[in-house]
């Protein structure tokens, strides 16, 4: 098992060089001119050409890949066109808030699907399967910018139930992990803590429920795989109880069919960050990355992506690992 | 009627998503010729913008006063043909790439796989943002966008089926006779991959649909005054909530849209792949069930 | 029984954060703090690398400059300076120094803070820098004694006390402490302050925001009831700030803002809205450098396609005037009344009598995030389909947008573009824009200029007699305006929205409302 892990750890490096090379080929691409947003918009083109040599910028393109990966080696991301901050401390900084939505959005997600999954399958062909079925694929065609807009509408403007955007209003508790809802319960500061959660709220509701969808089709069908084996028969005419039969061998076998997807999942998740940031001004991964995009940022495009990228890839590993832990009789590869 | 028509019609799911997808087809082509306030698309009447829905105007008018429903139609018709080319095109390099590499062996076909590999490793919306933004916004970089976002789910397909083909008997004896690869891959394999290339197909449109319109509300899409209905919705927000109609119709189309090819694909796949149904555990490359990338379709 | 116990609980946990929050909302306004939500992020700190209104709102308010513009109609106050003497030929400016302004350290502004600052601006040749590099020489600038500096220009400038207004002093011991590898401090004053101006910062986060306390040994003195602080949000959604507004999340919203989105926030009991005069025109700019705009009939032909009442009326709501020409209508010199009006059948006249054939699709370019711009350009767009002529709208972000006006290949067809008080002198309306040494910069991305128009204003610029100068820029401006250099759109008003817990706050154009200093908070103890 070890060689397998480290085998897919060596891909997994080749797979964000890889990464790396495409990203920064596209970015280069970009019609606007990062020297000339840094020398300001009254520079003269003397100063921008000043300004683009002291970044660097006028190498060959090659060079500058080169240099990137060997300075990426030790661990250097450059430095934020923009900001002038080193990027590796923006990303530090904004990671956290998208870790965050990330984990409550799949804890929702799978609070929500993996029961109604399960149910569904075992109540299989009833009026409630095929409810479910039909919002499942509701689930996978609502478009999240739309959700989150019409979420923002009814509960944030209409109802004035919760905050439209942002994640905290009141002074922050002072950052130990960034998690705002942890730092508040460590600083026992309860207004803060209650702030930090209805900011969460929107923007967790609007990244889970396309994802709860997916937990509950893949729970339901890993059910029913599960109940077509031929154990579950055996174990009927054993005369194990129902309960018994579900909760052991047939959750177990729902549980190895939702743990690969949620590797998956997770890995879009902090994709599909990038609308629901966008909407709700949530100050995290996914709305740097596109604001860098938009700046053509080079070194803040790069080192998002390739943190989103590396998130996806461990994450993948990950779940291979804990999958073959489960269910050791499938990871024969 | 049990031919594949009939066994499709019992499906309801899948003769739902038929019939929408049929009826947005049709709208969306004779759009211009149907639609109330045929020159929406780009005439303005500032003193006419935001109007609620009315007699003159079904869904309203919007900032600049222009038809919401006119727009609305002349929308699908931007829609269709992005979709429609973005996934042909992914396909048209996604299928002959998983060919090729599922039907050599050792290192060429390890290195195209790994590039597909590559593009998966980037969350397909970023990586559908920073070309699109590399490249400008036009609807033809929507489509570019999302065609080197969706090729690796053909080429990964294609490639498990072919390789498990490869192993198959009678590709066997086309090789013993002399026949030339190309000619096996053609008259043997492909017919083979028909069916989950046509679910693929119908479920890829739908991503592109909700991918295509995620880059139009981010800006990243063809420019004003284009009707595309994810630049709508971006436009509207201004305006909420009292101008809810003008965010709230293009969301509901593209929602009907999307849920009309899913559907179809979901329904096409029970009935032209019933193995299909259950989970197969992913092989080197091989691709889960479908409902993998939904997975991620859906949370783009 | 149990159940509904159950019940109730589960509804009352569910219930209760919302509860609270609402208490926590209100809890927050009464602090005394002033808040404010910015639509751009704040991304550097340091007063001598930007010039844009966009981050005006730190400059400002954390460092004082040598003048500042004061009140509506704008009046040029001497601020940190007390006096400004000049030399009759008008090159050797004296400026004496207040006594005892006090830098946030506690350290005394001197002679030598001023000359630092002048020449770190040369120096770092960015934002501000241009207003000077033509007239000040690095190295020209002295220090008489503790309080007085001298100013030797190149040539004389009629308005270099008004340009003093952009000169922001930092704390030259401080920022000489953190220099390195002599790059003036540029590296450490991007995230560092040496001010000394009525806010202290506190903290800031460039997605977030900025917090700021009041500097108590400010050299102007509080008012009563002054705010204790302020903080800045950035909240980048225009429903994120009408909401914010509406709930009392915020006490003031300092931008642009439409006549629909004031209308919204208005709705709430506490929120007044606010229309002042501004002097701020949005214009359509034509590259005159680039065929077809290089022929005047073109030009003149695309200025009567815009819907000019349909533009005030229906979308401006009447927030705006006609403009006239470069000139602001409420300034002396303005052309009298505007040229072209929305006359379909008069363009297509004119485009008969063009040399030149419109027989490419044209591209509008707007800026980013500013649906005013996009809104105009669609105007524009619709006006010349009806000529048949096809227009693309490129949507850019306003730095990529000045960046295009460096070169004539780069510079777009057509762009929207506002023209604002940077300073009041007729040279910031007329002559940067029309003087072809200036080209290169986005203030003259129109190039339309002659021989003859850049020596009336550089004779303009260095008269020492008002009428002259007058006389001299206000001739510009109608040549500017017949030739149809840009399409000149509207005059705006300011739209503001304030808590009704502000009183006091004073809007000035030449600050876009970003000065702070004269509001006071009604609920402050």
């Amino acid at each position: 098992m070890l060689l397998r892990v480290l085998s897919r750890l060596v891909w997994s490096l080749a797979t964000l060089l890889g990464v790396v090379c495409i990203t920064f080929v596209i970015s280069n691409i970009v019609p606007a001119d990062p020297a000339a947003l840094v020398a300001g918009d009254t520079a003269t083109r003397q100063q921008v050409a000043e300004v683009r040599a002291r970044l660097g910028l006028d190498k060959p393109l090659h060079e500058q890949l080169a240099s990137y990966v060997g300075r990426l080696a030790i661990g250097d991301l450059g430095k934020s066109i923009f900001t002038g901050r080193p990027v590796v401390d923006d990303l530090a900084a904004r990671l956290p808030a998208t870790i965050e939505l990330a984990i409550a959005a799949l804890l929702l997600a799978v609070a929500i699907g993996l029961p109604i999954g399960v149910v569904s399958a075992l109540r299989r062909g009833s009026l409630l399967d095929h409810i479910v079925r039909v919002i499942t694929v509701s689930g996978f065609a609502i478009a999240s910018f739309w959700l989150a807009v019409m979420l923002q509408l009814f509960l944030a403007m209409e109802l004035n139930l919760l905050p439209l955007s942002g994640r905290i209003e009141v002074p922050a508790p002072l950052p130990v992990t960034r998690f705002l809802l942890i730092d508040s319960v460590l600083a026992w500061n309860g207004r803060a803590f209650v702030d930090a959660l209805t900011h969460l709220a929107l923007p967790t509701l609007t990244l889970a429920l396309p994802v709860a969808a997916t937990i509950v089709r893949f729970a339901r069908i890993g059910v029913l795989d599960a109940m077509g084996q031929s154990f579950v028969p055996y174990a009927q005419a054993m005369g194990l109880p129902p309960t018994l039969i579900v909760s052991k061998y047939v959750l177990r076998s729902a549980m190895t069919s939702v743990v690969t997807q949620i590797g998956l999942v997770a890995g879009t998740l902090l994709g599909g960050t990038v609308v629901v940031e966008a909407v709700f001004d949530w100050p995290g991964l996914g709305g740097y990355t596109f604001n860098s995009i938009v700046m053509s940022d080079y070194s803040a495009i790069l080192g998002a992506t390739l943190w989103i990228a590396a998130a996806y890839i461990v994450v993948n590993v990950l779940v291979d690992v804990v999958q073959a832990t489960i269910d050791p009789r499938k990871s024969a590869s | 009627m049990d031919g594949f028509l009939g066994r499709l019609a019992r499906d309801r799911l899948a003769a739902a998503g038929f019939a929408i997808i049929a009826a947005f087809v049709v709208l969306a082509l004779l759009a211009p010729f149907i639609v109330p306030y045929p020159d929406a698309a780009h005439a303005i009447d500032p003193l006419g913008r935001l109007k609620p829905p009315s007699a003159t105007h079904w869904f309203g008018t919007d900032r600049v006063g222009g038809d919401v429903f006119s727009r609305l139609l002349l929308g699908a018709r931007e829609t269709l043909i992005v979709a429609l080319v973005g996934v042909g095109a992914a396909a048209a390099v996604g299928v002959p790439v998983g060919l090729a590499a599922g039907w050599v062996d050792g290192t060429p076909s390890n290195l195209l796989m790994r590039g597909a590999d590559i593009f998966l490793a980037i969350p397909q919306i970023i990586l559908a943002i920073v070309i699109a933004q590399a490249l400008g916004p036009s609807l033809l970089n929507v489509i570019l966008a999302l065609a080197a976002t969706l090729w690796p789910w053909f080429a990964r397909l294609v490639f498990a089926e072919t390789r498990s083909l490869r192993r198959e008997p009678f590709v066997e004896a086309c090789d013993a006779i002399g026949a030339s690869p190309l000619r096996t891959l053609a008259l043997h394999v492909l017919p083979n991959l028909a069916s989950p290339l046509i679910v693929r197909f119908s479920l890829s449109m739908g991503f592109a649909v909700l991918t295509a319109a995620a880059l139009g509300f981010l800006g990243l899409g063809a420019p004003a005054p284009s009707p595309e209905w994810g630049r709508t919705i971006a436009e509207s927000r201004e305006f909420l909530p009292e101008a809810w109609w003008y965010a709230a119709a293009p969301g509901l189309a593209i929602f009907l849209v999307v849920m009309g090819f899913n559907m179809l694909g979901d329904g096409l796949r029970d009935v032209l792949d019933p193995r299909a149904r259950t989970v197969r555990k992913p092989a080197q490359g091989a691709e889960e069930t479908s409902g993998g990338e939904t997975a991620r379709e859906a949370a783009a | 029984m149990r159940r509904r116990h159950a019940l109730k609980t589960a509804l009352g946990g569910i219930a209760a954060p919302f509860v609270l929050g609402a208490e926590v909302r209100a809890q927050a306004s009464r602090d005394g703090v002033l808040r404010i939500v910015n639509a751009v992020e704040l991304d550097t700190l340091d007063p001598h690398a930007v010039l844009d209104t966009g981050r005006l709102n730190f400059k400002i308010n954390v460092y004082d400059s040598l003048f500042r513009f004061q009140g509506n109609p704008p009046k040029l106050e001497p601020w940190l300076a007390d006096k400004l003497d000049a030399s009759p030929d008008g090159t050797v400016y004296t400026l004496h120094l207040k006594h005892g302004v006090k830098f946030h350290d506690g350290t005394e502004m001197t002679a030598d803070d001023v000359v630092y600052s002048m020449e770190r601006m040369l120096a770092m040749k960015q934002g501000p820098s241009r207003l000077y590099l033509d007239i000040v020489a690095p190295g020209a600038t002295r220090a008489v004694d503790r309080y007085t500096v001298e100013f030797k220009l190149k040539r004389a400038a009629a308005p270099f006390e008004e340009l003093l207004a952009e000169c922001y002093i930092v704390n030259s011991a401080l920022v000489k402490k953190n220099e390195k590898n002599g790059d003036w401090g540029r590296e450490w004053m991007a995230r560092n302050t040496a001010s000394s101006g009525s806010w202290v910062v506190t903290s800031w986060e460039p997605s977030t925001g900025w917090e700021a306390d009041r500097f108590k040994d400010h050299f102007k003195g509080w008012q009563d009831k002054a705010p204790t602080g302020v903080r800045f949000r950035t909240m980048r959604e225009a429903n994120s700030q009408a909401l914010a507004m509406q709930r009392g999340d915020i006490d003031l919203f300092v931008g642009t803002l439409s006549v629909d989105q004031i209308e919204k926030m208005a709705k709430s009991a506490n929120v007044a809205p606010m229309r002042e005069p501004n002097l701020r025109l949005l214009l359509l700019s034509f590259n005159t450098k680039k065929p077809p705009f290089d022929d005047p009939h073109v030009r003149r032909a695309f200025s009567m396609a815009f819907d000019y009442e349909g533009w005030l009326n229906g979308i401006m709501k009447g927030a705006a005037v006609r403009a006239t020409g470069a000139i602001p209508p409420q300034l002396p010199g303005a052309v009298p009344k505007p040229l072209f009006n929305y006359d379909l059948k008069a363009a297509a006249d004119e485009l008969a009598k063009a040399t030149a054939k419109v027989d490419r699709p044209v591209s509008i370019h707007v800026m980013t995030g500013i649906a005013r711009t996009e809104q105009c350009a669609q105007v524009l767009q619709a006006g010349l389909k009806s000529l048949g002529i096809t227009a693309n709208i490129v949507s850019e972000t306003w730095p990529t947008l000045a960046n295009r006006c460096r070169a004539i290949e780069t510079t777009p067809d057509i762009m929207t573009i506002w023209t604002g008080p940077e300073y009041l002198d007729l040279q910031n309306w007329v002559g940067d824009a029309y003087d072809q040494t200036r080209w290169g910069d986005y203030k003259s991305c129109t190039y339309f200029s002659s021989d003859e128009i850049t020596a009336k204003i550089k004779r303009a610029y260095s008269s020492l007699d008002p009428a002259e100068r007058l006389k001299l820029y206000s001739e510009v401006a109608v040549a500017a305006a017949e030739g149809a250099a840009s399409i000149y759109v509207h005059s705006e008003s300011w739209l503001g929205v304030r808590n009704k817990r502000v009183q006091g706050f004073v809007f000035c154009p030449s600050s876009s409302g970003n000065d702070l200093r004269s509001a006071w908070l009604a609920d402050i103890a």
